[in-house]
């Protein structure tokens, strides 16, 4: 004892250092355990934190992440009234050259999407509208359909989104019948108390009847396009909508500002849209309807932007007044440029489309991506190879997630080599529709 | 005293070490857990304006695989189902008319049934017939125009009825259908008996005067040329080959594309030209199904026109459709055209993407 007393007189300098040397190391570690914990937790059905943690991903590690790609796609064997339609469903790496048949779904159903561990939800039980009453669940594994979610009493399911880790759900009902009159709300719930659900937003149909477009990683929210019930149909707006219900309008595409749709870049911190500079000096002119669905903003996608959803900063990135018009946006694997598709303006107010293009949204340098206009870019691969769907005549509501209605049927999908400018067929000569495609 | 300095110093050079190597791979494992797989979706259908466009090019497909009956069949149901339901006013989730599947009913009234209830006829009428007059006929292309319709606001109401038709009419056909065109170079050659000044006129209506030697040699704006080449485009996408076919091997695709050139006789610059051109041009693929097209379908893809006229006009259109697995194709063998007096052979092709 008298030893240790004396150890301690000694070196009680040390040991006052160590101790807070050590008071600070044990800190730090206890600190860490509990952000590492809490970044795990799913989203509490009342809680106010917005999800997902919006932490930046260095470009380099993506890369080394993005090893593994998996494509999710659907053969629809035609059914009668007697036999509802089938879905058979597939999977094929990112080089397309086998497929595996994983399981098949009856119909009629829409917006099949893969979870976890070879499971997939989709809308099943469609009625009015080809809304549904029930999510299914079902698990490729063991060949089982189970419901997973119905629609709220008096609604009907029109579309679902997951969240960018695919622990949440934010479900799209109308009431049931509702088309000029009725209501539209926007349900949350997490995919572990799936019966915990929270509406987020409820609304009658009107001008801007919001319906889910994206979930951001990035910020953590969701972003709602909108569409008019009216017959003006002149109010299409953005809106970003949070978990806890708190919704505005995206700043300055509030009111009819874009052309078509936005899309999200990967990271899910950019969005990138198609609008209209009413002084160019060739157009398609508004038709003379009572209604405003064909006006001149819409039928010319003259302007390409680009909206930070952190900064709330927009940038024009072309801007033409000669006749050409951009559609069929998508961005890169790095989200660094966009390629876009250019239409010409013809003489007799139709349009001609000239080739897909690139630009650099830093640099703005602008080249030529590929001349074939057949089709539609659909994904970029961590090899640069990108996927390429030729569509068919066909149309049908599998793979839609933005709206959940009618969504396209591929009747071939190539792999295009933007070095050597080549296209390679792959998966199938069968028209099938991609359901989706995740990078891992 | 050094002892226990030593002690301590290691101590917590060990401790620091191990907080250092923890704290790194917390790092790191938070970044991996925080990275989610992408999960993007083929763009598309977003707006209500892309499906009308996207409906139109539905009944080409379906008629192709007469499918047409049987779809017909199938869309009134559902189109009439969706009618009653919408005339009834359906409110109430405990209404089985309302909650039960349109598309197939299984336990409710059958889709005659439901035809034969007031008002329900007269409005797929009403479609079948707006189907009918600005479109080919098809109740799966109503369908998709009536649920736009219902869905933006037209109801079927009779200002709804003429709103729509108004707007239907009132379209682009880019915005009826996908507008994509199928085109490549095709080259275009003259061989008249002796050299003389021809016109020629392309089928985007652009017109040439060539003076052309009987080899196929012609002087244009200084520079010598073997053929004109202009581009075949506008080819519908429902466009559906027809004519002598055969399967080529893509790991062979310049073998075969030599043979094809011999059995129709191409003289050795349009057989350079042709094998080279495809060669490059056509995309990868296990297989390829080749279609010639009858000189019929070559005139309606292929319009150009010669003055004087040339004794023997010959369109050699491929159609040229990539293939994943191998089918079962007739091997047909094809037959050259007689080439009399002024020839003008055209030696194209499209690509069934």
């Amino acid at each position: 004892m008298g030893g240790l007393h004396g150890f301690v007189s000694v070196h009680k300098k040390l040991l006052i250092i160590l101790g807070i040397v050590l008071f600070i190391l044990f800190g730090s570690i206890v600190a860490l355990l509990i952000k590492k914990t809490a970044s795990n937790e799913p989203l509490l059905p009342n809680s106010t934190q917005t999800f997902p943690s919006p932490t930046p991903i260095p470009l380099s590690d993506q890369k080394v992440s993005l090893v593994h790609s998996t494509i999710y796609y659907v053969k629809i064997q035609a059914g009668s009234s007697e036999d509802p339609p089938k879905y058979s469903l597939f999977t094929a790496d990112s080089t397309g050259t086998t497929s595996t048949n994983v399981g098949e779904i009856a119909g009629p159903a829409k917006q099949i999407l893969p979870i976890l561990d070879g499971k997939y939800l989709f809308i099943g039980d469609l009625g009015f509208l080809e809304r549904g009453n029930t999510i299914y669940l079902y698990d490729a594994k063991t060949d089982e359909t189970k419901p997973f979610l119905s629609a709220s009493s008096g609604f009907q399911i029109e579309s679902y989104l997951l969240s960018p880790d695919k622990s949440a759900i934010i479900i799209w009902e109308q009431s049931v019948g509702a088309t000029t009159d009725g209501i539209s709300q926007i349900v949350h719930a997490t995919l572990e108390q799936i019966e915990k659900k929270r509406v987020l937003l409820s609304e009658n149909v009107g001008d801007q009847t919001k319906y889910p477009l994206f979930w951001s990683r990035a910020t953590g929210k969701i972003y709602l396009d909108s569409y008019s019930v009216s017959k003006n149909g002149k109010s299409r707006g953005i809106f970003e909508l949070s978990t806890n219900g708190n919704i505005r309008p995206v700043r300055g595409l509030a009111v009819d500002e874009y052309s078509a749709s936005p899309i999200l870049s990967p990271r899910g911190d950019t969005i990138a849209y198609t609008a209209f500079n009413a002084q160019t000096g060739v157009k398609i002119p508004s038709p003379n309807v009572p209604n405003g669905l064909l006006r001149e903003s819409i039928r010319n996608p003259n302007q390409l932007k680009v909206y930070n959803l952190i900064t709330e900063e927009m940038e024009t990135l072309l801007d033409n007044t000669q006749g050409t018009l951009f559609d069929s946006l998508i961005f890169d694997k790095d989200g660094r440029n966009l390629i876009y598709r250019t239409l010409k303006i013809t003489s007799a107010s139709q349009t001609v489309p000239q080739e897909y293009r690139k630009i650099n949204l830093a640099t703005r340098n602008n080249e030529l991506f590929a001349k074939n206009v057949n089709g539609i870019f659909l994904t970029q691969f961590a090899n640069n190879d990108m996927l390429f769907g030729t569509r068919s005549q066909i149309i049908d509501s599998i793979g839609n997630l933005s709206s959940g209605s009618f969504g396209q049927i591929l009747s071939g999908v190539y792999l295009y080599s933007p070095f050597s400018q080549t296209y390679s067929k792959i998966l199938t000569d069968d028209p099938i529709q991609i359901f989706s495609i995740e990078n891992q | 005293m050094r002892k226990s300095k030593i002690f301590i110093t290691v101590i917590t050079f060990i401790i620091g070490i191990t907080f250092i190597k923890e704290f790194a791979l917390a790092q790191k494992s938070l970044q991996f857990s925080s990275f989610t797989p992408e999960v993007t979706v083929p763009p598309g259908g977003n707006n209500a304006e892309c499906r009308i466009a996207l409906a139109e090019e539905t009944i080409n497909r379906y008629k192709a695989k007469n499918l047409t009956d049987y779809l017909d069949t199938t869309s009134i149901s559902l189109l009439s189902c969706d009618i009653y339901r919408y005339i009834r006013g359906c409110t109430s989730s405990t209404d089985e008319d309302c909650t039960s599947p349109c598309i197939y009913i299984k336990n409710g009234p059958t889709a005659e049934q439901i035809q034969s209830y007031p008002g329900v006829r007269e409005n797929v009428d009403y479609f079948h017939t707006a189907g009918t007059t600005i479109y080919p006929p098809s109740y799966l292309y109503t369908k998709a125009v009536g649920r736009f319709d219902l869905r933006n606001g037209f109801g079927l109401t009779e200002a709804g009825k003429q709103e729509a038709m108004a707007t239907l009419l009132a379209m682009t056909c880019a915005e009826r259908a996908q507008e994509l065109t199928h085109h490549v170079s095709t080259p275009l050659y003259f061989y008249p008996l002796q050299k003389r000044e021809l016109s020629v006129t392309l089928p985007d209506a652009t017109s040439y005067t060539l003076n052309v030697s009987p080899d196929g040699i012609f002087t244009h704006q200084g520079k010598t040329y073997s053929s004109l080449s202009y581009e075949l485009r506008g080819i519908s996408l429902s466009f559906q080959p027809e004519g002598q076919k055969r399967l080529l091997d893509g790991a062979n695709v310049e073998l075969e594309l030599r043979n094809i050139a011999e059995e129709l006789s191409f003289t050795q610059k349009e057989r350079e030209d042709f094998v080279a051109y495809w060669a490059k041009e056509l995309p990868r693929s296990p297989y390829f199904e080749v279609t010639l097209l009858s000189q019929d379908d070559a005139q309606s893809v292929a319009p150009w026109s010669v003055l004087p006229v040339p004794t023997s006009s010959i369109r050699y259109i491929f159609a040229f459709r990539p293939l994943v697995d191998k089918k079962v194709i007739a091997n047909d063998t094809f037959t050259p055209l007689p080439r009399e007096g002024f020839t003008a052979v055209d030696i194209g092709g499209i690509i069934i993407w």
